[in-house]
């Protein structure tokens, strides 16, 4: 089965970021070997005469992938909603990674601001992505709202720490079945990524886990594999936990038996 | 810095840059004196303008230009 989007199927589960990689040719490298379809950028200011912009235009386009701007930054409904508008028209979908910060210490999503500027996002005819926090009940408000994809986070921006809250993860992703839901944030190494696929996560996004590695392209690799492993666990069953020990091996004519 | 058209002075910001413009000015001139060789788009006073609207969008002295360009993001 392959990941949807907004109706639209991928074959990877696996969305990637195209920042912080210490090179553009390390960075195409990378999201090759990731295998993702999908890639995030943004929008910046840029000075008068500089061209920058257009380099890193021209080198994400080549990668012929296809795009998810972000509202990185912004800490209002209405900052996002400027935003959202040029990114649609300069990036050419209507796609969003809705993203507003209410703490710039963690970068912790404001979630009053978020389903508001939801709200705004979906009524102008956007398919909205909001990152948010592992909390249920902000999740399924967003689903409600008619978000049908939610992205919590694993852990903050960043950090790497892996899945801080699994139980309220599994729980999202409990209450929450026909959402489409994508980790978003904090994933620090592959088995962060084959845990969630595991709990029934329908797709992991993540940037500084790859872009910071020692060698990006193999990590990039790392983490393709094991997404598919969670995948594949999850739609195999996993078997329930157990409180005590139960042998593998049959205890019937065991040689021996009571010999002693 | 200043790009001289007609008589009446505007003082605009693009991108928190002080620019000032002689006489009725459009959004189109002023992102032409702005000299940005990339894909962009624009804001004015925290408002999208579309392309198809920058003839027509007069500015009025005080307004503030947001013009924005790709960049990589996670």
């Amino acid at each position: 089965m392959k990941l949807s989007i907004y109706g639209t199927a991928l074959n990877s589960r696996l969305l990637i970021g195209s920042a912080l990689y210490p090179s553009p040719e390390v960075m195409n490298k990378a999201v090759k070997a990731s295998g993702s379809e999908v890639i995030t950028l943004s929008l910046k200011r840029q000075s008068t005469g500089a061209n920058g912009g257009e380099k890193i235009w021209q080198h994400i386009q080549s990668l012929g992938l296809k795009l998810l701007p972000n509202s990185a930054g912004c800490k209002s409904a209405d900052e996002v909603y400027t935003l959202a508008q040029m990114s649609r028209e300069l990036f050419q979908t209507d796609w969003f990674k809705l993203e507003v910060i209410g703490d710039d210490y963690n970068l912790q999503p404001d979630p009053i601001e978020l389903l508001k500027s939801a709200e705004q996002l979906l009524k102008a005819g956007f398919k909205v992505l909001p990152y948010c926090t592992d909390d249920l009940v902000l999740c399924q408000r967003l689903y409600d709202l008619g978000c049908e994809v939610i992205m919590p986070w694993a852990s903050p921006i960043g950090t790497g720490k892996g899945l801080m809250n699994p139980y309220n993860l599994e729980t999202i992703r409990l209450r929450l079945p026909q959402a489409t839901l994508i980790i978003d944030a904090g994933i620090g190494k592959p088995s962060d990524a084959c845990l969630a696929m595991e709990m029934g996560y329908d797709g992991v996004l993540l940037n500084s886990a790859v872009a910071l590695a020692d060698n990006p392209v193999v990590m990039a690799a790392a983490f393709a594999q094991a997404i598919k492993a969670g995948t594949q666990a999850y739609v195999a069953g996993i078997m329930p936990t157990r409180q005590t020990a139960h042998p593998s091996t049959p205890t019937l004519d065991t040689p021996f038996w009571h010999q002693n | 810095m200043t790009c001289l058209h007609k008589s009446l002075l505007l003082t605009i910001t693009i991108n928190g840059q002080v620019f000032e413009f002689n006489g009725e000015t459009n959004l189109a001139t002023a992102l032409v004196c702005y000299q940005l060789d990339s894909t962009f788009a624009c804001a004015v006073n925290g408002v999208f303008i579309g392309k198809d609207q920058y003839q027509q969008t007069l500015l009025t002295s005080g307004d503030s230009i947001d013009v924005l360009v790709p960049i990589v993001g996670g």
